[in-house]
């Protein structure tokens, strides 16, 4: 197969190969602009028939903890995100070099790599491995949709094309992930600002309350030493004044200082309760 | 001549307005009660043109001496006289009809004046 490759193309072949490539590059562009991997399929199922013949082509694909499997008939593309290998995939990965089965029924592959025995069936696997990216391609084709040796340059080309843009949706896939992450950071501190926010309004509410309160509760005695203040211009006699006001100035002045320390006592108490 | 009922738990706050009134007019007859338990049986007996009601009082408040007076229909004008500033307070005192003027201590003698004056 390798020596098949390596042979340089005559001039028919140099021609097949220009139109191939066109078709590689057509196939590429669509390629490049896919955002899922349901567009990806697609562009497999419209794109890889004009590069090569095939009955079945299959990828699986895997990188960290994603799993990718593309299975393409001329005429469907499926997309399965699972953690599995076929029989044959197995075997390539340990292989690790490209193979070819003319017996695929005897690997117990899913239904649609059965093919009746007039058909001659055959199973081609090349595994590819590049940074933490793993990629198992399998062909099958037949004697109606012949596939030769010299049709693995171009399963090269699609593997690199399908690595890049599977690895990317991959990646966005993390960083959508992250993103959420850090949205929901985002939330649970806008939460936690806007609980923090109301706490410290009700207890700026409830300090102000209790500065009322005081207020109200000094006032009674402060306005029982301004009404006698007043009274001492009525006072006829200093010994009425001496007798009468005096001693209920001083007893207001000291209720003044009982309802003051009360009042500081009790604010005391309070600010301490809302610190804690 | 007129009857004054003075209602404050405050010794010192009744003797206070007792001197203002007998300044303006010594001719007038205060009756002044530090229990206001004790003044609301005295109310029909003495039947004052006008009495001073504290708010703040333990046992019985200004607001339950109000209740009591209107439980008991009684009719007579009464002045709130209290060192309570608060506007929660001013705007309770106008859901009694018989309440007149709601007054802040200290007493302005030109404002107990006017209210004497009014009877």
């Amino acid at each position: 197969m390798e020596n098949l490759i390596r042979q340089q193309p005559s001039g028919t072949d140099s021609q097949v190969y220009r139109i191939t490539y066109e078709a590689f590059s057509k196939f590429s562009n669509t390629l490049m602009r896919c955002r899922t991997i349901d567009e990806i399929a697609y562009t497999l199922r419209i794109h890889l028939k004009y590069l090569f013949n095939f009955h079945v082509f299959r990828v699986n694909f895997s990188w960290e903890e994603y799993s990718i499997q593309i299975n393409v008939s001329p005429t469907n593309a499926t997309v399965k995100e699972l953690d599995s290998l076929l029989p044959h995939e197995v075997i390539l990965h340990q292989a690790k070099r490209p193979m070819h089965w003319t017996d695929p029924g005897s690997l117990s592959l899913p239904d649609e790599f059965s093919m009746p025995p007039d058909e001659e069936a055959k199973l081609w696997g090349w595994r590819f491995e590049r940074l933490d990216c793993q990629l198992v391609i399998s062909l099958l084709s037949g004697k109606s949709k012949y596939f030769s040796g010299r049709d693995a340059t171009f399963i090269k080309l699609v593997a690199e094309s399908l690595e890049s843009k599977l690895l990317e949706l991959c990646l966005f896939r993390v960083l959508d992930k992250k993103n959420q992450v850090i949205s929901n950071i985002n939330q649970q501190q806008q939460e936690v600002i806007r609980q923090r926010t109301s706490e410290i309004a009700a207890k700026n509410e409830k300090l102000v309350e209790i500065s009322i309160m005081n207020a109200h509760q000094v006032r009674e005695p402060l306005s029982r030493i301004l009404g006698l203040i007043s009274l001492v211009d009525f006072c006829k006699t200093p010994e009425q004044m001496k007798l009468q006001v005096l001693p209920r100035l001083k007893q207001s002045a000291a209720d003044l200082d009982e309802t003051l320390k009360e009042v500081i006592t009790k604010a005391t108490a309070e600010v301490a309760n809302l610190k804690a | 001549m007129k009857k004054i009922l003075l209602v404050d738990d405050m010794e010192i706050t009744n003797f206070i307005t007792i001197q203002f009134i007998q300044h303006i007019n010594p001719q007038y007859s205060v009756y002044d009660f530090t229990e206001p338990e004790k003044a609301i049986t005295q109310v029909n007996d003495i039947n004052p043109d006008v009495i001073f009601l504290d708010l703040n009082m333990p046992v019985m408040d200004g607001w339950e001496f109000l209740e009591q007076m209107q439980q008991q229909q009684m009719q007579h004008k009464v002045y709130i006289l209290t060192s309570s500033t608060s506007d929660l307070d001013r705007k309770r005192a106008e859901n009694f009809n018989n309440v007149a003027g709601y007054l802040v201590k200290p007493l302005e003698t030109t404002l107990l004046d006017d209210v004497l004056a009014s009877l």
